[in-house]
């Protein structure tokens, strides 16, 4: 499965490219970039022939602060990784250390995590998919959808007094229990979404047939390419892969749900077209959905255990290592943690990131492609910068 | 041929299907909140402006540990036994003298971990959110007063037997009748 | 004109006497001078209310601070833009950048010479009026091209050269579509056409020979949104694209004028779809026709252009944009031959029945109440849920 890399796609010189050419930057201030991100394009005059993009710019060395705080402390850190989705990153980690120190909560705090997980797995795909309808021009589903998404922050503020960046999954337990009266919430919150949103956003954008005709047909990856370059999550499952950690690899309680995987088939156009991950990254939104209500209701026969009560007052695990990873809604999130067993600060953290393996194959998709199209394939990988960069 | 009347059709009613949802959403109430005029109501549990009451802190520096960004500064001194005993709202003395503690908004991550370990309560987050300033030196708080009002004697002394008094004579205890002793025990804490 | 000038000689003896020129002057600008302010004024209403109507439909609020309900944003708006600095970069062509903006405004507010308010009210009936219509509103693209190559920016040349092949390339199904309803009527001159559907909505030639007038309007309606460089066309004035079109060098008072001519071309495809198809000044059914001032029937021709840039907003804020290449396939494989096979079957027919099918009449009233039924059916059943759900939120 030899991927075709070649030199003249990402390091030219200026000397090199023939008179027709032209290099274009798309630069850090860009209104579709989804976050500080560079791109340098070499077109002939609409058509790209390679690019170039260039990270860093919100690189804020999150695996050297977290070998200066402990393990708790870690928490916050991880919050500010994918800023869009905070809930799945703390959740990784806080896994990852309980692994390490063979701590295993309770099921009520499992089921808390999944509820909160889910429900930020619907706010974070809320915003992949209204800022790329954005993108592509239609402005009204980007409102309609962030509307949404605050709704279920919301929920989250009242659960544990933040919006964004909640400090939420800690490493034994939760920070705070769901106040009362947050299964009728949520229960209330899902029926305005299953009954309103969500068919209105099928109907909208999804359905749309010029929004089809721009983005079935472009940013094809195909299997091998996908899993060559490690893709995950929507974007693996748009090319027609049906791997999810939350099937194949049960992490909190998962195992006790149904749901469905979401593929994407190809129904416009090529399979692994733009058009189909953005298609399986709405799909799932109704999915969560469904667990959501399987989790509310689970919640509500479960015996309720204190949130804290395997909260360790010191977090020193023995000296080992782990590598962890969980399906946060871009992808596959993983940590490896080394504990060197003296101390309250973790030795190495390194965070695999699924946004940073999916950019890695942009510059192949973007070959060949109109500037216009760019966007487009930029927004359909769904990246977040603070996630690609840490 | 066929497809180009299918797409024709498909591209005509996908608009017209569109427009509905547009349409309807024309006469649905606004979710917009006219800030300085309306005011979202905080949940209980809201996280914003850190507040310490320095009445009641113990100077242990457990807050310092626990915040992940260093963004509390705490300066403190062993009291000098010769100075009378002062308290925490619940109970506990206060054996050090704090001179400064001072919290940096501005670094602050508002991540609420100082609040778990303060023994005393008394670091927790307010709801108050609206403390911009024009200029970044008026996010460092100072808590650490020069004329504390500090509790002298034990809040909780009913429920506790009294501590030992200090080396010093007590002025305090009047002449007791013979038949209710004292309940003190010279180990009594 | 004959009415301005039967009217000034009418209200002063004097003038009678005066050389012709004078009257043909006064009897032309004072008409034309009342129309491009009346028309002037439209964008002030049209950016507001397009503010407002976006707002609404993504559950937001719009502007609310500036005067009450946000009514003076645009005038605030427009004094800003007054006060700005206009730049002029330094490699520009000082003279073109000067003029583009300013053919590009006469491009759009030519074509109201010739539509016609009402019987009399009309600054000129040019007994050519479509034809006039048509090339004069090629204007604009003149102007486009100006602006682009006058900026030194390689990015904006590309967005007027692109913006120039869209209006282009729309020009020619627009102009087959206008031509069916010439055909129809027999005369080029706008008055004509509108005499042509008195007598109520059954008689407009939106409903004449039934599935193919409709086609036609709706190619017209397309084909002028691609004009005005609307979504779903609006590539050459993207935000979120990579180049941000021909006007990227303008600031100030120059770029107002763009925004100006933009929301008057608007107006001037819903003025002249309304007259060619929706019946221009008469009212849907002719005991309404008294209603609006002096029953001269300018105010049901407003309402109708009116209700026409209401859809515009409706399409901009519904639809995502076709990229460039979409965009001419759309105008040279789908509405040219569509437009095209019109005129030849309108035209064959027109020959057996000129007046249209004989099952003409019944169909209009039908279509507009289903329509209009289903319009007010969504908004009743839209606010009856949001009451219910404030009520719900709040208990």
């Amino acid at each position: 499965m030899a991927s075709e890399h070649r030199a003249a796609d990402y390091a030219w010189d200026v000397g090199e490219i023939d008179t027709d050419e032209m290099i274009l930057n798309m630069g850090p201030q860009h209104p579709a970039t989804h976050g500080v991100l560079r791109i340098e394009l070499r077109t002939d005059g609409e058509v790209v022939k390679a690019a170039r993009p260039h990270i860093g710019y919100l690189h804020r060395c999150f695996e050297k602060h977290a070998e200066n705080v402990d393990y708790p402390g870690v928490i916050p850190y991880t919050d500010r990784m994918d800023y869009v989705a905070s809930m799945g990153n703390s959740l990784g980690y806080a896994l990852a250390v309980e692994k390490l120190m063979g701590i295993e909560v309770s099921p009520y705090v499992q089921i808390i995590r999944v509820i909160v997980a889910e429900l930020q797995r619907i706010a974070s795909h809320c915003v992949a998919v209204g800022t790329y309808g954005m993108d592509i021009g239609a402005f009204t589903p980007f409102l309609h959808l962030l509307r949404d998404r605050e709704k279920i922050l919301d929920l989250f503020e009242w659960t544990c007094g933040a919006r964004l960046l909640y400090n939420y999954n800690w490493v034994g337990g939760v920070s705070h229990d769901l106040p009362e009266g947050f299964p009728r919430a949520c229960r209330d919150f899902l029926r305005e979404f299953d009954a309103i949103t969500f068919p209105e956003l099928m109907e909208l954008l999804i359905g749309n047939k010029i929004f089809v005709k721009r983005t079935a047909n472009i940013g094809v990856c195909p299997v091998p390419l996908a899993v060559s370059f490690d893709l995950t999550g929507p974007n693996l499952r748009g090319s027609g892969v049906p791997r999810d950690l939350r099937k194949d690899a049960p992490y909190c309680g998962y195992q006790n749900y149904d749901f469905a995987v979401c593929l994407g088939k190809g129904d416009y156009g090529p399979t692994g077209s733009c058009f189909d991950r953005n298609l399986v990254r709405a799909r799932e939104m109704a999915e969560s959905s469904k667990i959501l209500h399987q989790a509310v209701e689970a919640l509500e026969k479960t015996e309720k255990t204190d949130v804290h009560e395997k909260v360790p007052k010191r977090v020193k695990p023995a000296a080992g290592e782990i590598y962890f990873r969980t399906e946060a809604p871009r992808g596959q999130l993983g940590y490896y943690i080394v504990a060197d067993g003296t101390g309250v600060n973790p030795y190495r953290v390194k965070v695999k990131s699924p946004c940073f393996t999916a950019m890695s194959v942009f510059h192949i998709l973007a070959r060949g492609m109109m500037i216009a199209d760019i966007i487009a394939l930029i927004g359909s990988l769904d990246i977040v910068l603070g996630e690609i960069d840490r | 041929m066929k497809r180009w009347f299918t797409d024709l059709w498909e591209g005509f009613w996908t608009v017209v299907i569109g427009m509905k949802v547009t349409w309807r959403h024309l006469f649905t109430r606004s979710v917009t909140l006219q800030y300085p005029d309306v005011k979202w109501q905080l949940p209980p549990r809201t996280r914003m402006r850190l507040f310490m009451k320095y009445e009641d802190c113990i100077g242990c520096g457990q807050c310092v540990r626990a915040c992940p960004v260093s963004c509390i500064y705490l300066k403190a001194d062993k009291r000098p036994t010769t100075e009378p005993a002062i308290f925490a709202a619940n109970g506990q003395p206060i054996k050090l003298d704090v001179h400064v503690f001072d919290i940096d908004m501005s670094l602050c991550c508002y991540c609420n971990l100082c609040t778990y370990p303060c023994p005393t309560d008394c670091i927790y987050m307010t709801p108050e959110y609206e403390f911009a300033t024009t200029d970044l030196t008026h996010h460092l708080y100072h808590f650490a007063k020069k004329d504390a009002k500090f509790l002298t004697l034990n809040p909780k002394a009913a429920a506790a037997p009294p501590k030992p008094a200090p080396p010093a004579p007590p002025a305090a205890p009047a002449p007791q009748a013979p038949p209710s002793p004292p309940p003190a025990s010279p180990a009594g804490a | 004109m004959e009415f301005t000038y039967g009217l000034l000689t009418g209200l002063i003896p004097g003038l009678a006497g005066a050389p012709s020129w004078v009257l043909v002057a006064l009897g032309g600008l004072i008409p034309a001078f009342i129309t491009f302010n009346f028309v002037g004024l439209g964008p002030i209403i049209y950016v507001y209310a397009e503010r407002k109507i976006s707002a609404f439909m993504q559950d937001r609020l719009g502007p609310m601070r500036v005067g009450p309900y946000g009514l003076l944003q645009t005038i605030a708006d427009a004094i800003k833009l007054l006060f700005k600095e206009a730049i002029f970069p330094a490699g520009v062509d000082k003279l073109l950048f000067l003029v583009a903006p300013i053919i590009v405004v006469t491009g759009s507010f030519l074509p109201f010479v010739v539509i016609p308010w009402g019987a009399r009210l009309q600054a000129v009936d040019l007994n050519v009026g479509v034809f006039y219509v048509s090339a004069v509103s090629s204007l604009a693209t003149v102007g486009l091209i100006m602006a682009g190559w006058a900026s030194d920016n390689k990015y904006a040349l590309f967005g007027a050269m692109r913006s120039a092949a869209q209006i282009v390339s729309y020009e020619i199904p627009s102009v087959m579509a206008l031509l069916t309803v010439v055909m129809m009527a027999g005369s080029l001159s706008l008055q004509d056409i509108v005499r042509g559907q008195a007598g109520g909505l059954q008689n407009w030639y939106l409903f004449r020979y039934f599935p193919l007038m409709p086609i036609a309007f709706l190619t017209f309606f397309t084909a002028g949104l691609a004009e005005c460089n609307r979504t779903p066309f609006d590539i050459p004035e993207a935000e979120s694209e990579l180049v941000a079109g021909f006007h990227t060098e303008y600031s100030g008072f120059f770029f107002a004028m763009f925004f100006l001519a933009e929301y008057t071309e608007m107006f001037v495809i819903s003025s002249v779809a309304s007259v060619l198809f929706l019946g221009g000044f008469h009212a849907p059914h002719p005991s309404l026709q008294a209603i609006g001032a002096l029953g001269l029937g300018w105010f049901w021709l407003l309402l109708k252009a009116w209700f026409l840039i209401f859809v515009m907003m409706w399409l901009r804020w519904t639809l995502p944009r076709l990229r460039v290449d979409q965009l001419m396939h759309v105008a040279w494989k789908v509405l040219l031959p569509i437009s095209f096979v019109l005129v030849v079957v309108v035209g064959g027919l027109v020959l057996k029945w000129p007046a249209g099918f004989p099952w003409d009449r019944w169909v209009g009233w039908p279509i507009t109440l289903v329509l209009m039924g289903f319009l007010i059916v969504g908004m009743i059943r839209a606010i009856s849920w949001s009451r219910r759900r404030t009520e719900e939120l709040l208990a």
